[in-house]
This record gives C-alpha cells, structure tokens and sequence, in this order.
C-alpha cells in the first residue's frame, strides 16, 4: 500500500536535506559505511556525524509523510 | 544535546530503525534492534518502511546475478555448515532438562518489565506481551513471551542486566579436555538452539552441559570464560 513509492519520494526529500548531510546518509547505506568510518572519512567527530545523520532520518522522515 | 530533535520515543524509534537500516549500528546495536523486531510488530513495521524508503537507492547500480558458488563460500565462512541441515532439538522443551538445570531463580519474588513501547503500542492490541523476570542479585532472568491468541507462553533463560552486556553460552563438557560451545542461549527463538552437526553425536545420555554467563555475544576465548551458572548430566528419556 503505497510502500513502494515511499522509496522513490525520499530522492526529493534527500534533495531538502544539506548536501554533505544527505552524502553521508547516502555513502552509509551504499558503501555500508559505519559511524567511525564516516567520521574518519569526513574528517568530523563522531558525535557530529551521529547527529547529522540522526537528524537526517528525522529530516526525511517528516518530509516524505508530508 | 537538550535540542536533540529525537526526545520522543516515536522519533527515537524512528532513529534506531533508520540506523539499523543504513547499516550504522554497532553489533549489538543491530542485534538490539533484532530483538525488537521479533516481539514487536509495529517496531518491526518501522523497519520495513525504512527499507522500503531507502531502496532507491539501490537503483543507481545495477543487478548482477554472483557466481553460485559464491553463496556456499560465503555460507561457509559465516556458518561453517550448511544452513540446510537445521535439526530441531528438543532439549529446551524437555522437562527432564529443565528439572536438573537447577537455576535457583525465584520466580515468585519476579518484577515484570514489559517491553517495547508500551501498553498502547500497537503490539499489545496483537495479544503478544513480553516480560523479564528477575530477582536481586540474580546472573540469570527469564523471558516470558506471551501470545494471547493461542494462549502460549514461552519462558527461557537469559543473562540478567541489559540486553547487550551478557550472554548465556551452553556448553558441552567432555570427561576430558576442554568444553565444547553448543551456542549462545537466544532469548528471541522460544529458546531453541541449533546444535552444529559435528557436536550432535557427543549429545546423548550421560552428556555433561553447563550453562556459563558470558560476554555478550559469547565467550570471546571459545572457552568459558565466566561463572557456571548451572550444569548437570543429561540422561534418556
């Protein structure tokens, strides 16, 4: 019931989010990326990537029941 | 972290699914989470639509069917047997090994947690319940799921404290040498445990097991590690 059309609503939400916020998101489902591996990569602490992508979800979440 | 959009335990759940999702939790963050899913429905629903959501972007690669025999490497090096050969066994539901697998854990004295989200969760209006018995100064709690439609109720043995700190390990503990792991007790499964195929003709009558508390996720030697919470001698019925 409309499930599979969620999936394609969260590229226009992505969209909405801060460029290097949704990477992050991104990179973490596709390259199965970690926490400590992103905070490594992006040169940022942990707790901020944590918090990035923690609001992220929030972020999406709101946007794609809009 | 006071402006900390996740304060609601909606939105926190929504977060830890999220996480689960993208595959950024710890491995027992995601074994938490597992957990969840399986005696919480709409929790598990939340997981789901997450999949769901984020299976777009999946659709910037494209499909490649992997080489058959990839799917046996990779069932070897993360089962070292083939998943086909799943024996039930029934050791968890005999009584015979509940009588001498004396825990000493006083049910009567028990606090009950009920789980999850709560009494209005949606899971609830399913008629299952979960509850976690224990007792002060206890290293093992029970597990008690109930399911109101069929009226059963599973009770099994898990470590006591949160759910990521300790695990309970069975082994099986030969006249000599050292104890062989028969796997972790899971709290998730009605207690049920898959004994590896080349362990299975050492189980019979006479057979030695003892339970041991480890840490989570088992004992990290192979040998245990912890206190012996409870062992005795198995014998036919």
């Amino acid at each position: 019931m409309g499930i599979i059309d969620e999936g394609r609503r969260i590229d226009r939400c992505m969209a909405e989010l801060d460029p290097a916020h949704a990477s992050a998101v991104c990179r973490a489902y596709v390259e199965g990326l970690s926490y400590i591996e992103l905070a490594d990569d992006l040169r940022v602490p942990l707790n901020t990537v944590r918090t990035w992508l923690r609001r992220s979800l929030l972020k999406l979440k709101e946007c794609i029941q809009r | 972290m006071t402006r900390d959009p996740g304060s609601s335990e909606h939105s926190k759940d929504e977060i830890l699914a999220g996480e689960y999702v993208l595959g950024v939790l710890s491995i027992e963050g995601r074994r938490m989470v597992e957990r969840r899913m399986a005696s919480d429905e709409a929790f598990s629903q939340i997981v789901a639509r997450w999949q769901a959501y984020m299976e777009s972007f999946n659709q910037d690669y494209d499909e490649v069917t992997p080489r058959a025999a990839v799917l046996e490497q990779l069932e070897q090096r993360l089962f070292a047997a083939p998943l086909t050969s799943k024996v039930k066994v029934s050791l968890w539901n005999s009584m015979a090994f509940w009588r001498w697998l004396s825990l000493g854990t006083s049910v009567a004295a028990a606090a009950a947690l009920i789980y999850a989200s709560g009494i209005a969760s949606p899971s609830s209006r399913d008629g299952k319940l979960v509850a976690e018995l224990s007792a002060p100064s206890n290293s093992v709690n029970m597990l008690a799921s109930y399911d109101a439609e069929s009226g059963r109720m599973r009770i099994v043995p898990v470590a006591a404290g949160r759910a990521q700190e300790k695990s309970l390990e069975l082994w099986l503990v030969p006249g000599q040498g050292d104890p062989f792991s028969l796997g972790i007790l899971p709290a998730d499964t009605g207690g049920e445990l898959v004994i590896p195929s080349d362990l299975r003709d050492r189980l019979s009558g006479g057979a030695t097991l003892a339970v041991s508390l480890e840490p989570f996720g088992g004992s990290p030697t192979g040998k245990p590690t912890g206190a012996i919470v409870a062992s005795g001698t198995a014998r036919s019925l």
